[in-house]
């Protein structure tokens, strides 16, 4: 057990429940986002040669969306294990920033919850999510409603995976609405939490982050783009702060 | 132990490790006054999330900036949508989905 509760009482407390009821509730958006990646993540993946189980041992393991379908692709062109390994990890190297920028909103110390549970599902749209949403959550809820959020994410992507990998091929029978519109749920979740933090403040850092990630998709494959857009941003706003210092 | 189990536990473990160890760093580094970090970090870190939805939204959009026409049409009305009904109703989970439908019906409708 990984919840450090005072007793059995308290686990299930209403508080505890709710929060995480709120948060899985949250994840909705997430996985209808996540649904149709996973999907196709569990089709190439046994198109691949994994076995069902493989498949979504990966999903399991990893829970890190475009380096799954490059570490599969690695492991069938014969990749090694070192460069099949030093790939996945520096695809999915923005992730160290994630949990220090997130901790500033838990303001309550120590934490119940094991950091072991706060950060396993910290995938880019948990982490926007909770982001854009935690301070907007009662402080005694936070850590619940953060692990509802990922768990939400981490069933439907290991439930996206599991039916992709046993059926993925009847989803392309979806109305072709829906087939363009499940490819643009995370854009707009994107731009829907953007709005969230929007303040003038920010305004400039996410116009350097966004041009910055745009010009380098030019050059760079977009696991190289995103935390150099990441990287730019943030230190503008340093930059920013200092020629305003002086 | 199949070299197939082992680059899959290994990659799990790496990019858990990704997450946990800055998590873990930072928790033992600031009790409570410290994660108002000082000087130039506060800021870094302040502004480091704005920053990455920024990107991931830049990178998301990615196909649809580079096919100019029908496909970037539809995700300037997807986008549009978006904002309207965030900004009207409040809700993002609704914005988010209403966005996707009208980005499906646009590239639906202008046959793309």
């Amino acid at each position: 057990m990984f919840l450090r509760f005072k007793s059995a009482q308290h686990l299930f407390s209403a508080v505890e429940l709710g929060g995480f009821l709120a948060g899985m509730m949250a994840s909705l958006p997430i996985a209808a986002g996540y649904l149709p990646v996973a999907i196709s993540f569990g089709l190439v993946a046994v198109g691949a040669g994994l076995k069902l189980m493989t498949a979504v041992a990966v999903s399991a393991l990893l829970f890190a969306g475009a380096s799954q379908f490059v570490l599969v692709s690695m492991m069938v062109s014969g990749a090694g294990f070192i460069v099949s390994l030093a790939t996945v990890l520096l695809m999915n190297v923005r992730h160290i920033f994630y949990g220090p920028a997130l901790l500033r909103k838990f303001t309550h110390r120590p934490l119940r919850m094991w950091p072991i549970c706060l950060s396993f599902g910290l995938t880019d749209e948990v982490f926007a999510a909770s982001l854009a949403r935690l301070e907007q959550i009662p402080e005694q809820r936070r850590e619940t409603w953060f692990l509802g959020l990922q768990f939400g994410a981490y069933v439907a992507w290991l439930g996206g995976t599991a039916l992709g990998a046993v059926s993925g091929s009847q989803f392309t029978r979806l109305p072709s609405v829906l087939q363009h519109a499940v490819h643009f749920v995370l854009p707009a979740l994107f731009m829907a939490l953007l709005i969230e933090l929007a303040s003038r403040e920010v305004l400039h850092v996410v116009t350097v982050a966004a041009l910055t990630t745009v010009v380098a998709l030019l050059l760079l494959p977009a696991a190289q783009a995103i935390p150099l857009g990441m990287l730019i941003g943030a230190l503008s706003a340093v930059w920013w702060r200092r020629c305003a210092r002086e | 132990m199949s070299d197939t189990t082992m680059i899959i536990i290994a990659a799990g473990v790496g990019t858990f490790l990704l997450r946990y160890i800055p998590f873990r760093h930072a928790l033992r580094m600031k009790p409570r006054a410290q994660i108002e970090t000082r000087g130039a970090w506060r800021f870094f870190f302040t502004f480091v999330g704005p920053a990455a939805i920024a990107s991931l939204l830049a990178a998301s959009l990615a196909p649809d900036i580079k096919s100019v026409g029908p496909r970037l049409f539809a995700a300037v009305a997807g986008l549009t949508i978006v904002v309207l009904i965030k900004r009207g109703v409040g809700g993002f989970a609704v914005a988010t989905l209403a966005g996707a439908i009208v980005y499906g019906l646009a590239r639906t409708v202008f046959g793309y």
